[in-house]
């Protein structure tokens, strides 16, 4: 996954990329710790590794998901200069407002 | 594969790696141990996941543009330098029987604020000194380091714990973090700063103040992500496997103390089973990537988690 990111993300904008990545994750971490803690506790610790079980499926499931091919950001500059070019946009359109 | 380490940069950015997550690895199996000792809580193990990821759903949003905007080397160094602060006072304080679970959640919680910016850092440098192309080989020997250095380190405290106490893991931690910042001081000189296209730098350089322009740097990464669904995917995988794993710490001491009754041993060696396993994907995941693409292979990879999780138990 790292590498998929470093290959995809162009180096300036990686920390911010990763980060929104980061702050779901550990969004996710807080949720799923207070439950599986609790089923674990309450109900059995097989219920606990079964929530964990079913976020990995999740995660299979985001993996397989069906997308167009796009090229990496970093081999192809004209992925970046889309990035570049809907901020340059985005710009614009507040200066016309 | 040996390109990788012939280059004195990564060579220590991956060494200075392998010894700090020993240290940490060490660190939180003997936290997590300690409190379920004197909590016999899985839910006390829970309160203390919550800490850690607290301060970081706080920073994560923000911590983004100062990694793009800052030397990242000078970054993760000042990061080490905090937590190693830190560490060394929860020591003492355990040699000196001193130290309550609310001292442990407290450090957890701001150690884990660093780690929150230290690992987007560290990936971010590591892109930052790898050349294109062979980011793979990169990752792999990161990832193997790191985890089977965590993992690893997990299996060993498990056999240490009852000599050493808690104040002498956590001692180990603190001089893996002396030994990491010397690593990362090596590996280059002054400050280097990752350039903008010219295109962005002039779009900043208009925002008038400094707030502007951070709200602006922020906007653009989102901007970013608006224009790449496939980036999007991945990183929501990436969120997810986060999470998931993460939670692990959860059940599995329980694991050991209620399914298998070995004591902090037991735990060891579960870790220690993971850390194995971690260790050993670097010699096939390489050419696993390259026979699936990375898709599937984050695919299958996900499909096996999901399988063994829910059935190990």
């Amino acid at each position: 996954m790292n590498t998929s990111l470093m290959e995809q993300v162009p180096k300036h904008f990686m920390g911010r990329v990763q980060n929104a990545f980061y702050f779901v994750g550990t969004f996710l971490q807080i949720a799923l710790s207070l439950t599986v803690g609790s089923v674990a506790q309450k109900l059995s610790l097989a219920g606990g590794f079964a929530i964990i079980g079913s976020v990995y499926l999740v995660a299979f499931i985001s993996a397989v998901w069906p997308i167009g091919s796009e090229a990496p950001a970093i081999a192809g500059n004209h992925c970046m200069s889309s990035a570049v070019g809907s901020v340059q946009m985005r710009s614009m359109s507040r200066i016309i407002a | 594969m040996r390109a990788i380490l012939q280059k004195r940069a990564l060579r220590f950015v991956l060494l200075a790696n392998v010894v700090s997550m020993l240290g940490s690895g060490m660190n939180a199996a003997a936290v997590a141990w300690h409190i379920l000792q004197a909590t016999h809580s899985e839910m006390a193990l829970g309160t203390l996941a919550v800490l850690q990821t607290l301060p970081a759903m706080l920073l994560l949003p923000f911590t983004g543009v100062i990694i793009d905007r800052e030397d990242r080397r000078r970054l993760v160094m000042m990061l080490d330098s905090a937590r190693a602060l830190v560490i060394l006072t929860i020591s003492i304080l355990a040699f000196r029987g001193k130290v309550q679970v609310w001292q442990l959640y407290l450090m957890n919680t701001l150690v884990a604020a660093g780690f929150w910016m230290f690992w987007p850092t560290i990936t971010a440098l590591i892109q930052e000194l790898t050349p294109e192309g062979q980011f793979m080989e990169a990752n792999t020997f990161l990832l193997a380091g790191i985890q089977g250095g965590w993992l690893m380190a997990g299996a060993i405290v498990g056999f240490v714990y009852n000599h050493i106490g808690l104040g002498g893991v956590l001692l180990i931690d603190f001089t893996t973090y002396v030994v990491s910042f010397l690593c990362y001081f090596g590996v280059r000189k002054g400050k280097h700063v990752v350039p903008r296209p010219a295109e962005l730098r002039a779009d900043i350089a208009a925002a008038e103040t400094a707030e502007k322009r951070f709200w602006h740097e922020l906007w653009e990464g989102i901007e970013f992500l608006r224009d790449h669904p496939n980036v999007v995917l991945l990183g929501l995988s990436w969120a997810l496997f986060l999470g998931a794993m993460l939670t692990g710490v959860v059940v599995t001491p329980s694991l050991s103390d209620r399914v298998f009754h070995a004591g902090a041993v037991g735990y060891g060696w579960l870790n220690a089973g993971w850390g194995v396993g971690a260790f050993l994907s670097a010699l096939y995941a390489p050419k696993l990537i390259t026979r699936l693409g990375p898709r599937l292979a984050i695919a299958v990879s996900m499909g096996f988690l999901a399988s063994f999780m829910t059935l190990s138990p």
